[in-house]
């Protein structure tokens, strides 16, 4: 009876390790990079750790061969910021009100392809991923959705660092430590 | 100033065409705005006078959309300013078919272009471009 007793308790225990564990959330390291520079704009993006290419250039690996056209589109909207500046309102938001997690959009709306950034200041464009748009919403596809929650996270880290002076937004520059980490 | 090897990679897929295309939509969605600013003006209450969503106009100032002619028009009539403005002057470009003969002595002469044709021999395309002051640029080909 007692080894029952035992038994049951120790099955007890390990299922609640079991559910601790799944609580306990995993660190996603990356580190913000500075991609390009110009005169009025800088272009930043992510690389996660063990990766040897930015989320940008991931999204520019994956779409330039298949879609150049709608590449050449974003890629002269990016210079076309360079000369203007990062206006909020040439971006659709993405994500929540709060963040600073926005959408590039294609031109005329007729290509699907979707970039994903942060709009960090009217100096400062952080470049992130993106992809084929075929749901309605981005949330209903996995994966655009994961692009605007890995961006949203990245916008929270920032802003509280931002708020603790351990990063600081100086004209186009991003200054401090520029490791960071995401939790899954 | 530091460039990305794979973006300056992907910049030579970037077209006149595309760059004419994205300048305008860009030019277009600008113009609205500043003339909202200048005239103390919300996108909201665009929206009202021309009987559209807020989001609507939201969308048309991300410098995307793809106007039409009619859509400017009503746009400028409402906000009393014109959008765009067609710089240039008219020209007048005409197209003869005549017969003539491929030598140093071919004149050309308008006033016997009658019916759109010169009476030379040989034959040809000629095409003459009749600018401001009626002079003529002609060029021709076999």
């Amino acid at each position: 009876m007692l080894k029952k007793l035992q038994d049951i308790a120790t099955i007890k225990s390990s299922i609640t390790f079991v559910k601790l564990n799944s609580k306990v959330k995993s660190r996603i390291y990356f580190e913000i990079e500075l991609l390009e520079e110009y005169e009025k704009v800088n272009f930043y993006s992510i690389r996660f750790d063990g990766e040897s290419d930015t989320e940008f250039e991931k999204f520019l690996l994956a779409f330039k061969d298949s879609h150049p056209d709608d590449i050449a589109v974003i890629m002269y909207r990016l210079d076309r910021i360079t000369q203007d500046g990062v206006f909020p309102r040439h971006f659709r938001y993405a994500g929540k009100m709060k963040d600073r997690t926005a959408e590039l959009p294609n031109n005329f709306d007729t290509a699907n392809l979707r970039l994903y950034c942060l709009c960090i200041s009217p100096q400062i464009l952080l470049l992130g991923n993106g992809g084929l748009k075929t749901t309605k919403t981005y949330n209903e596809d996995p994966y655009l959705d994961k692009c605007v929650t890995t961006l949203q996270k990245i916008d929270s880290v920032l802003n509280h660092k931002e708020i603790k002076s351990e990063i600081t937004v100086s004209g186009k520059t991003l200054s401090g430590d520029l490791s960071l980490y995401i939790t899954d | 100033m530091k460039r990305n090897a794979l973006m300056e990679e992907c910049r030579k897929f970037i077209t006149p065409e595309i760059k004419r295309n994205v300048d305008l939509s860009i030019f277009v969605a600008n113009r609205i705005f500043d003339i909202l600013e200048n005239q103390h003006m919300t996108q909201r209450d665009l929206a009202a006078l021309l009987g559209k969503s807020e989001a609507e106009i939201s969308k048309w100032l991300k410098g995307t959309h793809n106007f039409t002619f009619q859509t400017i028009a009503k746009i400028e009539i409402a906000l009393g300013e014109s959008i765009i403005e067609i710089s240039g002057k008219p020209q007048k470009t005409e197209y003869v078919y005549c017969h003539f003969p491929f030598d140093q002595s071919f004149v050309f002469h308008p006033e016997k272009c009658n019916s759109n044709e010169i009476p030379l021999s040989g034959f040809g395309w000629l095409s003459a471009r009749l600018g401001e002051n009626s002079e003529l640029d002609y060029s021709h080909s076999n």
